[in-house]
């Protein structure tokens, strides 16, 4: 075997093997294009759906944003006119707070002067207190006195309660005494049937000692100071005569014995007799009892 | 030097080459090819 031949088999030894490596190299770093085409498109077009699906999103918030923006602007119109509105009633707020403190201003008058007036009337409401407090203090004494005058009413009642015990008893004496009377006219009645002449006389007695009544007019002292003097409410028509003694008595209770001394026609003036006063102390008034016999 | 024999040995060594590079060269070709055939369809079909 020639030398060429050789180096030709050497040669072509190391240029298989260096083609064999290089054709290993490519195939084993190659790159699938069919796979990272699909790859891609898959990514690509899971990107355009989301997109897509952002896009429509978006345009949706843009009508919202939209209709928002319309809608705030016609609200900002209607705030336009509010605040119009507003101001016209500050204006007429503000005329109405000057009004109100002209108003005030009349109100702090008028409160100085209520303020005036009230201090008087506090004043005068102490001097009505202090009238209060004297006019209970008079008050007090007023019931103390009405209590007083509540018993003496008491005793009063009392006395009256007695007093018409008496007239009581008294009635029931009169109706015992007119008894005795209608048996002494009885009496008197058979006395003149059988002694006509007895009868007679004593009728002419009887009247020359009739029963005459009369009521005391006015009392005077003497000049000793001692009742003296009595005038009786009796005269001429009534028969009463000069030196006449009359009893003056009051309730059945005996005062005194009085003489005639002078008679008018209505009137009769008499002398108090000195020895004939009673024990008990009574004294003459004006409205007293008199008799000629009891 | 080496006998004759080993330069038979290089020969069929050679060839055994060649032949896997070959086969590896031809593998391309073919994948190549539908890949273009794949992209073309999948570029007419979008």
């Amino acid at each position: 075997m020639s030398l060429a031949l050789r180096i030709f088999i050497v040669l072509t030894l190391v240029m298989t093997l260096a083609f064999m490596f290089i054709q290993m190299t490519l195939f084993a770093t190659r790159e699938n294009w069919k796979r990272r085409w699909d790859q891609e498109t898959k990514s690509l077009s899971v990107e355009l759906k989301t997109s897509t699906q952002t896009l429509a999103s978006e345009s949706a918030g843009r009508v919202r944003a939209e209709n928002q923006v319309a809608s705030l602007q016609t609200d900002r119109t209607n705030d336009q006119g509010k605040i119009k509105e507003l101001e016209g009633q500050i204006t007429e707020r503000a005329a109405k707070i000057q009004n109100l403190d002209r108003d005030l201003a009349k109100g702090q008058t008028d409160y100085n002067a209520l303020k005036e007036d009230y201090q008087t009337q506090s004043k005068s409401l102490d001097m009505v207190r202090q009238r209060n407090g004297e006019l209970t203090n008079i008050a007090s004494v007023a019931r103390a006195v009405a209590f007083n005058l509540n018993v003496k009413l008491a005793e009063v009642e009392d006395d009256l309660n007695n007093l018409q015990t008496e007239h009581t008893r008294s009635l029931e004496t009169l109706e015992k005494t007119s008894e005795e009377r209608k048996q002494s006219d009885a009496f008197v009645a058979q006395v003149r049937d059988k002694f006509p002449k007895v009868y007679e006389a004593l009728a002419g007695e009887k009247g020359t000692t009739a029963m005459l009544q009369a009521v005391v007019a006015a009392v005077r002292p003497g000049s000793t100071g001692q009742q003296e003097f009595v005038m009786l409410s009796i005269g001429k028509e009534e028969g009463v005569q000069e030196g006449q003694e009359f009893i003056i008595y009051r309730d059945n209770k005996y005062i005194c014995k009085v003489r005639i001394e002078k008679i008018m026609n209505d009137m009769a003036p008499a002398r108090v007799i000195p020895s004939s006063w009673n024990t008990n102390g009574l004294t003459i008034q004006q409205g007293d009892q008199a008799a000629n016999r009891l | 030097m080496l006998n004759d024999k080993v330069y038979l040995w290089l020969v069929i060594t050679s060839c055994i080459a060649l032949a896997v590079a070959g086969t590896l060269v031809v593998i391309e070709l073919i994948e190549l090819q539908d890949q273009n055939a794949a992209t073309i369809t999948n570029l007419f079909a979008s």
